[in-house]
């Protein structure tokens, strides 16, 4: 295919010669009339023109040819008229007024009146070459119709312009310098912004023309003289503007000073940018304010010690704290900045609530000076998540009043809270020893909103706790110790904490508590059938009341299912001699309970039941609640009727052969009942804290006490004896200590072997179940399934890899499962 | 200014011509000349504030028996409005001549080349491109000879510049 040319010698249709002739044409006559005519325009004295006869002279010199020259001509015009104008009404009104104040940048400085006087005039200076440019463009509008388009040169419109902003620019402002009238036009213009910045009245109306003479401007590429010269000087200027003021601000070292301001001037300076700026322009100062005021700054206000976001939380300052996110808010959506400080100050604040529950403590021991250590250490357990609630609800409360309830807020500073909560590694013995004390003590006759509100504090702190099953052991100790003390407020309320837990974790979880209150039930509808049944049977209650002092016997059995509760039996127990009264209600109830339950086992535990004793000492007789097997130690050795006052003085060694106790059990007894001041029913010799072999004892028979009905607390096993290794003690909670303490370091070493030993259970139980399942996994997968398993469905803990290594080694060993011949990684179910 | 109002338009020849406001804004020359409010003639603009006003438009370029052509045109299309801009819109320029247009334009040549003037002059687009179509339509198909007839054009060029036209023209020609 041939390409097709443009045919360079087009014929052209001529119009008729006749046509052409009579409108011969002579430019140089033609422009003459125009260009007197556009000067008139130009100085707004085009009345006496007619405008159609100054079309026709454009039209006829187009139609001649003369387009070219039109156009040329037109262009000269307007330069040479710019040029005047700008001379007289501007450059010479600078250098009068400047009075060769020229600062270091060359600049001519102008005071407040004169710049406005200077910018009143640009704007009118426009203004009216605006409009003059537009009346000859119009009397030059077929010379844009046909020659400009033709030659695709810019509007003659389009041309004025340019040429007014090439002046604007490129403008000398005297001969021998080299300061351009573009650049003192925006430094006067500038400074005269800045007048407003500085809090000074200005003329808004003349700032928003000259901005918009800035923005008209366009120059050939497309650019505006307001992008391309304006705006950059504009950021500079701003830039140079906020530093001063970030600069000044700093030196006064006060955040909310800093955040103030700050918050004020962004406000005006918006307001300002809405005002005069278009909105591209506007985005970009913002984010240069933004950045400027608030990126650069906002950290290292944040931590400033005595005047930042640590003493804003502190005194509550919520309307501050709230500018704050609201700053912070602007320049990141994620809030880092604000994010990290919280965070760290949390952390900060964990440790700072360590010495906070230990300043009240030594105020409260101030008071009662005799509180042991451990007592001590109870009481900062409580004071701790006491302390952490309030802390907690001071953090709610600041989220929802300054914060905007910002649910990423609020998880940033409960992710916090949860990593120092659990930096403790007692947290979950600290949590159980509160609610302990809860449902002890604090919670009596509460209102139900705030019974209410407690517990679900509670839970909010076990939702942040990690090793639940940790939580779960304390949990269960505390909780035996208070339903066999019977010393919980309501069995309602016990029984709302732990639906809560179950509401929180499952089913599983609480299972075993629910199983202990059902022991309760059960035992005491079974002692009461017993007591019944008794009453009939005669012989047994005779034989019963004569061994009781001719008194009914009054006893009520507790039976606990074996692995519900944390003790274990304890072997030792079965040599203990009973009182002869007691031995045969032993006897029967096994009977009876054999008849009841076909095939079960019983094991009896006197270490953790009490007893009502009546005592009469010659002074008095008293009515004594005591342990078991203290009172086992006082009615089998020292109430001998046959003997002169009981006062034989019993070694030791003896009183043990007689009653059969383990050294260990009798040892802290005697120590309650001989060595407690108040409590001293027997006589020790020699006189001394400790229980020694050798020891004397005897009754004392000049006991008092205030009350005639009163208890004896059994003295718990750690600090009854240092010497007494008592092999499992650990797994055998003393029930006969009503109130559950802190542990030492010492046992809470062997809870966390306990801990550790179960959990190996647990992860047993684990991998059986998801291998009988699955048949054959590969180990990666096994271990992520473990993992999943354990922490996310039973909420218990976080088991360790290598801890899930060591016990599927375990299970290989004893052939539960096998590794794949084929594929070591693979572990195949052993059925 | 109230869009009825009436514009006379004086010719060459100072006949005037009263026509609706509407009609003479066909012309694009006249349309600005009114928005522009250039106090073109004296006396127009001196009694501006009374109502009855009368604007003068003088059109040196235009004699009395092309202008009432023209006239009778923009009196037709009064109420159409044409697309303000012409975009080199190929479509608009190969579409077949308007049957009114055709019609309208049914004169004499000498009468058709003044109307294309005026047309041009004043600025009515729609009307130059019309008359220009015509012209085009009379070429169209053509011989140089039958068009040098047509238009009566003096065959200027030397037998070697004819036949070196031809030459370079012939993938052009009808086979």
């Amino acid at each position: 295919m041939i390409p097709i040319k443009p045919q360079t010698n087009k014929p052209k249709i001529r119009p008729p010669r006749k046509f052409g002739t009579s409108n011969k044409v002579d430019p140089i006559e033609s422009w003459e009339i125009l260009s007197n005519a556009i000067n008139d325009i130009e100085n707004k004295n085009a009345s006496k023109w007619s405008f159609e006869q100054l079309y026709r002279i454009a039209y006829n010199l187009v139609l001649s040819k003369n387009g070219e020259f039109l156009y040329n001509k037109i262009k000269d015009e307007f330069s040479k008229h710019l040029n005047t104008k700008l001379q007289i009404n501007i450059i010479d009104f600078i250098i009068e007024r400047g009075d060769n104040n020229v600062n270091n940048n060359g600049i001519i400085e102008l005071n407040k009146v004169d710049s406005l006087e200077v910018l009143k005039k640009l704007n009118l200076l426009w203004s009216d070459y605006l409009i003059s440019t537009w009346l000859i463009s119009q009397v030059a509008m077929y010379m844009d119709r046909t020659f400009t388009k033709e030659h695709r040169l810019p509007l003659i419109y389009d041309v004025g312009l340019n040429i007014f902003q090439d002046k604007l620019i490129n403008c000398k402002i005297t001969e021998n310098s080299e300061l351009l009238l573009g650049t003192q036009i925006l430094e006067t213009f500038l400074n005269y912004f800045d007048l407003n910045r500085n809090g000074e009245m200005i003329d808004k109306f003349i700032i928003k023309s000259i901005i918009k003479i800035f923005e008209s401007l366009i120059n050939l590429d497309g650019d505006s003289y307001y992008n391309k010269y304006f705006e950059p000087e504009l950021i500079i200027h701003s830039h140079r503007y906020y530093y001063q003021i970030v600069e000044d601000l700093l030196q006064l070292q006060s955040g909310s000073v800093f955040i103030n301001k700050i918050v004020e001037i962004i406000k005006e300076e918006e307001s300002r940018f809405s005002l005069y700026l278009p909105e591209s322009s506007s985005r970009k100062l913002k984010n240069l304010m933004f950045n400027d005021l608030i990126s650069s700054n906002l950290k290292n206000i944040l931590i400033l010690q005595d005047d930042g976001l640590k003493n804003w939380i502190d005194s509550d300052n919520f309307e501050l704290l709230e500018k704050v996110y609201i700053l912070q808010s602007k320049i990141d959506t994620n809030k880092r900045i604000l994010k990290d400080c919280l965070h760290s100050l949390v952390l900060e604040n964990g440790e700072h609530l360590k010495r906070l529950s230990k300043a009240q403590l030594n105020n409260d021991s101030a008071a009662k000076k005799k509180s042991s250590n451990k007592e001590n250490n109870t009481q900062f357990a409580i004071n701790y998540i006491k302390n952490f609630l309030d802390y907690k609800s001071k953090y709610d409360k600041i989220i929802t009043k300054s914060f905007d309830s910002d649910i990423e807020m609020n998880r940033e500073i409960e992710f916090a809270f949860v990593k120092f909560l659990n930096e403790n590694n007692r947290i979950q013995e600290y949590l159980s020893l509160y609610i302990d004390e809860c449902l002890k003590k604090t919670l009596k006759n509460k209102p139900t909103d705030e019974v209410e509100k407690t517990l679900n504090d509670c839970i909010l702190i076990f939702k942040f706790i990690k090793d639940k099953d940790i939580f779960e052991k304390y949990y269960k100790t505390h909780l035996a110790r208070r339903l066999l003390n019977n010393r919980s407020i309501s069995t309602e309320l016990e029984l709302m904490m732990i639906h809560k837990l179950k509401a929180e974790t499952g089913a599983t979880f609480t299972s075993k508590f629910e199983n202990m209150f059902k022991d309760m039930k059960v035992s005491q509808d079974l002692s009461q059938k017993f007591k019944n049944e008794s009453i009939d049977n005669s012989t047994l209650a005779k034989d019963l009341a004569r061994l009781n002092n001719n008194k009914k016997l009054e006893i009520d059995f507790t039976i606990l299912t074996g692995d519900v509760w944390p003790m274990s039996n304890n072997k030792a127990m079965d040599d203990v001699n009973y009182v002869p009264v007691l031995d045969i209600a032993k006897a029967s109830f096994e009977k009876f309970y054999a008849s009841t339950y076909n095939g079960r086992n019983l094991v009896w535990a006197p270490n953790m039941c009490t007893m009502n004793l009546q005592m009469n000492f010659p002074s008095k007789s008293y009515l004594i609640n005591m342990p078991t097997l203290a009172a086992f130690v006082i009615l089998t050795c020292f109430n001998d009727e046959d003997t002169e006052d009981g006062e034989k003085p019993l070694s030791f060694e003896e009183i043990q052969q007689m009653t059969r106790i383990p050294a260990s059990e009798l040892t802290r007894h005697l120590q309650s009942i001989s060595v407690v001041p108040t409590t001293r029913i027997l006589k020790k010799v020699p006189m001394s804290r400790s229980i020694n072999s050798g020891d004397m004892f005897s009754l004392n028979l000049e006991f008092k006490h205030p009350q005639t009905k009163f208890k004896i607390a059994a003295i718990s096993t750690s600090s009854s004896s240092n010497k007494a290794p008592d092999t499992n003690s650990n797994n055998n909670i003393d029930a006969t200590v009503a109130n559950s303490k802190i542990e030492s370091e010492e046992e809470h070493e062997k809870t966390l072997q306990s801990i550790q030993k179960s959990r190996d259970h647990e992860i047993d139980a684990a991998i059986v179940r998801i291998m009988k399942a699955r048949k054959s996994v590969k180990y990666q997968i096994l271990v992520s399934e473990v993992i999943r398993l354990i922490e996310d469905v039973s909420k218990r803990f976080r088991p360790q890899p290598s801890q899930i290594k060591m016990r599927l080694e375990d299970l290989v060993d004893k052939e539960y499962i096998r590794r794949d011949d084929d594929d070591h990684e693979v572990f195949v179910y052993v059925a | 200014m109230s869009t009825n109002r009436s514009i006379v338009i004086i010719t060459s020849d100072n006949e005037k011509f009263t026509v609706e406001r509407k009609v003479a804004e066909k012309s694009l020359l006249i349309k600005n000349m009114l928005k522009n409010l250039l106090p073109v003639d004296g006396e127009a603009s001196d009694s501006e504030d009374e109502d009855n006003d009368i604007i003068e438009v003088p059109t040196q370029n235009v004699r009395s028996a092309v202008m009432k052509n023209i006239l009778e045109w923009c009196e037709h299309y009064k109420d159409v409005e044409f697309p303000e801009e012409d975009q080199e819109d190929d479509s608009k320029k190969s579409a077949p001549i308007d049957p009114w247009d055709k019609n309208f334009l049914n004169v004499d040549q000498e009468m058709l080349y003044e109307i294309i003037l005026a047309a041009n002059y004043l600025n009515i687009k729609p009307l130059l491109n019309a008359g220009c179509k015509i012209v085009a339509e009379m070429i169209r198909g053509k011989s140089p000879e039958e068009i040098r007839k047509t238009f009566n054009i003096v065959n200027d060029f030397t037998p070697e510049e004819e036949a070196a036209i031809r030459r370079e023209n012939e993938w052009a020609e009808d086979r």
